[in-house]
């Protein structure tokens, strides 16, 4: 009893004890907060390639983007990934533009073999239709493009977000915290597949969340495994 | 030959009138492609290539409008 009574005072009569304790605590806290941020840069520290790190115009995959912000972002939120549908899968439309395009050519070389009558219309009137076709096919091309460029997913060190724009009217954004991610696969069939690297990467996450598909995105294989490794990392962080 | 004129010019103003509803609805059209483009870069902001968008849809509408009173004045 005494003891503890001579204890008590001694910690009492000696505040330099409890400053000793309360820095030890501190620098505890400290030695914590860094291996959590050890492990938050090795999250982000993923074999990035540089080469893919400028977006532009015609990107469909980027690692870590420069200058991409998006709607939500959680606080200190990192993208890694940036994608789209690879460029390749534009190809049906463009050719659909460079026929519109050219078809006035072949309608005006019909009819002047005599095969329609148009002869009846004064200049300033074909030069008018002339011009509003054209701009309807600019029209054309650029909602075809605008729906490749706004159709996106995002894999960040926390979520996976799906961006999806469509008929111009429909918009949906979906998000998905990286813990509920249970499965991932990818699906590359068909030889133009094989040959270009795309595929379609499949999401599959826990609970009534709904499950994500990055359709036909360059490196399929890549996106998988770095979707891994972040749901690995993220479940030793938990743990 | 003046029922022949006659034919031609109504033929004509009906020509530039199917013109100027037509324009108007493409313009109409390009307003929500517009707006819509606004939209998606306050969803997701791509830097410059978003506000290159943007500003390509701009042009689009004021391009239409364009035409359009282009229509009215020369046809």
């Amino acid at each position: 009893m005494p003891d503890i009574f001579v204890g008590n005072t001694l910690k009492n009569d000696n505040p330099k004890s409890e400053e000793i304790t309360e820095s030890k605590a501190e620098e505890k806290r400290k030695n914590k907060e860094l291996k959590s941020i050890d492990l938050r840069k090795q999250i982000i520290e993923f074999e990035g390639n540089e080469g893919h790190s400028h977006n532009h115009l015609t990107t469909a995959y980027c690692e870590r983007p420069l200058g991409v912000t998006f709607a939500d972002r959680l606080e200190n939120e990192e993208l890694l990934l940036f994608l789209r549908k690879h460029f390749i899968t534009n190809v049906p439309w463009i050719v659909s533009a460079l026929a519109l395009v050219i078809s006035p050519f072949i309608f005006i070389a019909i009819t002047q073999f005599g095969g329609l009558p148009i002869n009846f219309l004064p200049p300033i009137y074909i030069f008018m239709i002339l011009l509003l076709y054209y701009f309807f096919v600019v029209g054309f091309i650029f909602v075809n493009y605008l729906t490749w460029f706004y159709n996106i997913g995002l894999v960040t060190d926390k979520r996976i977000i799906d961006i999806d724009f469509s008929s111009l009217v429909f918009e949906n954004v979906d998000a998905t915290k990286l813990s509920q991610v249970e499965d991932v696969g990818y699906k590359q069939v068909g030889i133009i597949r094989s040959i270009f690297d795309y595929g379609d990467v499949h999401i599959h996450t826990a609970g009534p969340a709904a499950n994500f598909e990055f359709l036909a995105v360059p490196h399929p294989e890549r996106i998988i495994n770095i979707i891994n490794d972040l749901i690995g990392k993220v479940q030793h962080i938990h743990v | 030959m003046f029922d022949q004129i006659f034919n031609i010019f109504s033929a004509l103003t009906l020509i530039k009138v199917i013109f100027l509803i037509v324009n108007g609805m493409y313009v109409g059209f390009l307003l929500v492609v517009y707006k819509q483009s606004r939209a998606m870069q306050a969803v997701v902001n791509d830097g410059t290539s978003s506000s290159l968008l943007n500003s390509i849809a701009l042009l689009n509408v004021i391009i239409g409008i364009s035409i359009f009173v282009a229509a009215l004045i020369v046809l």
